[in-house]
């Protein structure tokens, strides 16, 4: 009983990780029509400009919110300068943002230089909740909050609130959204910051679970890209449900059936793939 | 009108006519490193034209078609190594198992469109690198197969020298540039452009628009396959890096930086990449800046590729212009 | 879908002819940076091959730097010859076995040496027993580049996988009085040589290995792996080494349970403290240095070091590079500068012992280490941390206690060598 409890709550943390990957990139793509190969950057990126904030100031939230802002500008300035010329053609903008990438892996490593960083977190974030005789560590619960938090967040500016709809009228009929008024290019900028910045924010806490290094962007990037292929490019429920299932099967499958390791991650994208293309709340 | 077309000829076709005598002549003098680097190029030159055959003709976004030089590089690697076959059948069997492999994960991937098919190809050739490290006892896992040795065809040249090698390479990439060249210009070639135009058109003329992609699948497949056999050869070594996401990428730079469509344009880009990679690091360790720099350019300004700028360049308007420039300064 | 054509015609061309201008400067670079070359004169040449740049540039500047800091306290010159070193960066093993050629087809160099990934020193291995040139590997510490597929051309001056897990078994059982032990290893040859070694010398001195755990490279996260540790085991042997050790010894911390754990040098690395912090205190490392190695040589060493690294210690890699570089002057020195005699090089190498900072080091028959290795346990000491020397196993080899000639005949250690009798 110990084990399915603590098991699944590593796996619904591993999956929380997943999600504020994940979740950038396709509603990125799911707005723009831009495969953002620089996400693992993004989330890299955003925990190192965290731990410089928290080792000058010491104050963790600050941390997130100046790595948000940071890269959300540097989001902005990617989109205006170059993507809003690619949208759409998908292998140039690809081809684009694996340049912007490796340009933000050479420049982390002439700044942060090439040591792991660890970022420090507040005292009741570094220890562990304990029920019973099982320890449930705070910044696992962290994680999964800060992810409900996004889900919920973009849920409801995307159903709910006026600038959702002017997102949605944006992407649905660019022509008609202009015409009354939108100006979309600023829409699509401010799209694009956002998903750099809720993956900033994830990676600021992200970095503090797993350290900081240089090859974390390209490491991190397969998983971004196997959530977003189960749950459907551009659909944020997609990305959570998928999500869970790769940090689930993940996590069960090394418990369970080590030699498998990489399958139970693989496996779910291959048998989706084979029977649903587009993915679970993909738009054919 | 024709004396412009025939300068545009000389411009653009006599330095593509002299490259292939270059080619073979010019290593004889060249240093054994540059010739090295060449044959490195032709091998990824001709992934870069299976590619083209794919996206530049037909249209299709491929990303993961690494996959198949992955496949063919390993049957090369684990028959060589393992069971001692000999160059023409593991040349033989990188082909075909390529192709199989193609058959049948091409009935996955064609059914879905666009970015769903950009998806589908790199899925491919991620689980590819899953079950390549995984499949220890196979594929030897992480480390790959090591000491693969270079052909030995019974020639008083020994493939383990620079130049022998070379010029089996380039005989191995003559053979695939004349048939991709042929496949292009034939009917079924003129088809695949069709359909790229507009698959919808085609289909109402009564064309079977799936099974010319699904051939032109397997067909591009198998040439990456001989590709990755002769790169498996020319290392030594294979290992699952061959199937990331950045070696896709890689590949498809090569295509988009030297132009799609246009067979000649992915080998440049094939021999540009190459050279920078190895060249640059010579110099400066931010040659990942230099790379990066590559990709963004090639995305954002070239998007018909390097061959695309030059037969962009309005050659009748500069030349009026040059001849009103020389005009003005030779008054005083 | 839009087209170039329409717009901005003069920022368009411009850009345009950059670019090409670029490529053309490139390709006319190459062309002249040969004719150079061709040109140079004959000083003693080094390649180096290390990862400068990517994921693992801070390792490979390191072992850049290390062996930099020796040739450049020697002027670049022994026995009268001046050298050069060519460096050139690893990035992946492809890559090393082309630069490899490159230097020795093109720059004629006299010896390579460098090597961080065990993948490129396997994939040398062929390439330069095929030309002759000597290779010294400086990191890279897969067993069989000197074991089972050694060649006389091979040299190693770093260490090897299961040369430090044998004494790490031996020390667990002897000293830290384990009696069952779980491992806990990347599932790669590495990973698998290291518990491999472990696990050998462990049961050989009397000791059970009740559960061996093979996390895939790249995990991010180690929650189910250290959940399912069976705690029975009095101890862990710990190979997640890489970035990765930072976050494997804080899930271990998680779990609630007081570890006690031994591992390779790696996983209390000196570049970690920062990052590490009081997760890493107590933690049992094996390695033949560490920076708070008490010897007058390495005080020394460290003082100088400090200087050039602006305050900041020289770590392993950096003093193994140090040394490695030491250890093939003195070499070249004994036949006074004659590195074109490849054999007499050789023999010298395997002849030469040397009193280095991090003990006597020489070379056995198969060209790897004979050398002290260090139990090292990482401490604060004085507000900042170590990996405090607590014993020396002087003079270990490759083989520890076993006989090389059964030790080769029996197969390389891997997942399931040896096996795991006592495994539920």
């Amino acid at each position: 009983m110990e084990f399915w409890v603590v098991q699944s709550f590593n796996g619904l943390s591993y999956a929380a990780l997943l999600f504020l990957l994940g979740g950038g990139l396709t509603l990125i793509f799911g707005v723009m029509r831009v495969i953002n190969i620089a996400q693992g950057s993004f989330f890299m990126v955003g925990g190192y400009v965290g731990y410089s904030i928290i080792s000058l100031t010491g104050n963790f939230y600050l941390g997130i919110l100046i790595a948000c802002l940071a890269l959300s500008l540097i989001g902005m300035i990617i989109e205006r300068f170059s993507l809003r010329r690619l949208a759409g053609v998908n292998l140039r903008n690809m081809l684009a943002t694996m340049g912007i990438a490796l340009f933000l892996q050479d420049s982390s490593l002439l700044i942060w230089g090439g040591d792991p960083l660890s970022i420090s977190v507040p005292n009741y974030l570094s220890g562990s909740v304990q029920i019973g005789n099982l320890y449930f560590p705070a910044l696992r619960i962290f994680m999964i909050l800060e992810a409900v938090l996004i889900f919920i967040v973009l849920m409801l500016v995307e159903r709910k609130t006026r600038v959702g709809a002017i997102v949605r009228a944006s992407i649905d009929n660019p022509e008609t959204a202009e015409g009354l008024g939108i100006h979309v290019p600023l829409v699509r900028m401010g799209v694009f910051g956002l998903g750099a910045l809720i993956t900033a924010f994830g990676g600021v806490t992200g970095c503090a679970f797993m350290s900081i290094y240089p090859g974390l962007d390209f490491e991190m990037l397969v998983f971004a890209f196997v959530v977003v292929i189960l749950g459907g490019m551009g659909s944020i429920p997609g990305a959570f449900i998928g999500a869970i299932i790769v940090g689930l099967m993940d996590n069960f499958g090394k418990a369970l059936l080590p030699e498998l390791s990489y399958f139970t991650v693989f496996a779910p994208m291959a048998l989706m793939l084979a029977i649903r293309p587009m993915g679970l709340f993909g738009k054919g | 009108m024709l004396i412009n077309r025939l300068k545009l000829q000389i411009w653009v076709f006599l330095p593509l006519g002299a490259i292939p005598l270059l080619i073979v002549l010019l290593p004889q003098v060249l240093p054994s490193y540059i010739v090295i680097l060449i044959t490195q190029s032709l091998i990824y030159a001709i992934a870069a034209m299976s590619l083209d055959l794919l996206l530049g003709y037909l249209g299709l976004a491929a990303l993961g078609h690494m996959a198949y030089f992955t496949i063919g590089a390993y049957v090369a690697g684990i028959l060589a190594v393992r069971y001692h076959f000999h160059f023409g059948s593991t040349l033989f069997f990188s082909i075909a198992i390529s192709a199989v492999a193609a058959a049948a994960l091409g009935l996955l991937a064609l059914r879905a469109r666009d970015v769903y098919f950009l998806m589908i190809t790199l899925s491919i050739a991620l689980c590819e690198w899953g079950l390549a490290t995984r499949w220890v006892s196979l594929t030897g896992g992480y480390n790959g197969v090591v000491g693969i040795p270079r052909p030995d065809l019974g020639l008083p040249w020994m493939m383990q020298d620079v130049l022998p090698f070379y010029y089996l390479i380039l005989i191995l990439f003559l053979i695939c540039l004349v048939f991709i060249i042929l496949l292009v210009r034939s009917p079924f070639g003129k088809t695949l452009v069709g359909i790229r135009d507009s698959e919808s058109r085609m289909t109402v003329l009564g064309y079977n628009t799936w099974l010319h992609k699904y051939i032109a699948y397997i067909i591009t497949a198998s040439v990456a396959g001989i590709a990755g056999n002769l790169y498996a050869y020319y290392n030594g070594y294979i290992s699952p890096d061959a199937a990331t996401l950045v070696h896709c990428l890689k590949l498809v730079l090569m295509v988009g930086l030297g132009g799609p469509g246009t067979i000649v344009g992915p080998i440049m880009g094939a021999f540009i990449i190459t050279f920078l990679e190895n060249i640059v690091s010579i110099y400066t360790t931010r040659w990942l800046m230099v790379i990066a720099f590559v990709y963004f350019i090639t995305a954002m300004y070239t998007p018909k590729g390097i061959l695309g700028l030059l037969k962009g360049f309005q050659w009748q308007g500069k030349r009026e212009r040059i001849q009103k420039w020389w005009k003005q300064v030779r008054l005083p | 879908m839009r087209s170039l054509g329409d717009r901005n015609l003069g920022k368009e061309i411009n850009w345009q002819k950059i670019f090409i201008a670029i490529i053309l400067l490139a390709f006319l670079t190459t062309f002249g940076f040969s004719q150079v070359a061709i040109a140079a004169k004959r000083p003693i040449k080094i390649g180096f091959i290390a990862p400068v740049a990517g994921g693992h540039a801070k390792l490979g500047m390191d072992m850049v730097a290390g062996f930099k800091m020796y040739l450049d306290e020697i002027n670049y010159t022994v026995a009268g010859r001046k050298i050069e070193l060519l460096v050139q960066d690893e990035q992946k093993p492809a890559v090393a076995v082309t630069t490899a050629r490159k230097f020795i087809v093109h720059d004629k160099v006299d010896l390579i040496a460098g090597l961080l990934f065990t993948g490129s020193a396997y994939a040398l291995i062929p390439v330069v027993t095929d030309q002759k040139t000597p290779l010294i590997v400086c990191i890279a510490a897969a067993d069989d580049v000197t074991q089972r597929k050694h060649s006389k051309y091979v040299m190693r001056l770093s260490f090897g996988a299961s040369e430090m897990s044998h004494i790490a078994g031996d020390y667990a059982y002897k000293e830290l009085g384990w009696r069952k032990a779980v491992t806990v290893a990347w599932d790669r040859a590495w990973g698998h040589e290291s518990a491999g070694g472990f696990h050998r010398a462990f049961e050989d001195a009397g000791g059970k290995v009740i559960q061996k755990i093979w996390p895939p490279p790249g995990s991010m996260d180690f929650g189910p792996f250290v959940a399912n540790l069976d705690r029975e085991a009095d101890g862990l042997f710990d190979c997640i080494t890489g970035g990765a050790s930072i976050r494997f010894l804080r899930a271990l911390r998680d779990t609630g349970h007081k570890w006690e754990v031994i591992g390779p040098g790696m996983i209390t690395d000196e570049t970690f403290f920062k990052a590490l912090g009081d997760v890493g205190v107590g933690v049992y490392s094996v390695f033949p240095y560490s920076t708070a190695l008490k010897t007058s040589e390495n005080i020394k060493f460290q003082e100088r070091g400090r200087k050039l690294r602006k305050g900041e210690d020289p770590p392993g890699f950096f003093s193994i590079n140090y040394t490695a570089a030491r250890f093939i002057i003195q070499a070249i020195e004994s036949i006074n500068g004659n590195v074109e005699d490849t054999d007499a090089f050789i023999k010298a190498m395997k002849s030469l012992k040397l009193q280095s900072l991090r003990g006597p080091l020489k070379l056995d028959k198969y060209g790897h280490p004979i050398q002290n290795q260090y139990i090292r346990r990482m401490e604060k000491v004085g507000g900042s941390y170590q990996n405090t020397v607590i014993k020396t196993y002087p003079m270990v080899t490759q083989f520890f206690k076993f006989d090389p000639e059964k030790y080769l005949k029996q197969p390389s250690y891997t997942r399931d060598y040896p096996s795991c009798k006592f495994c539920k």
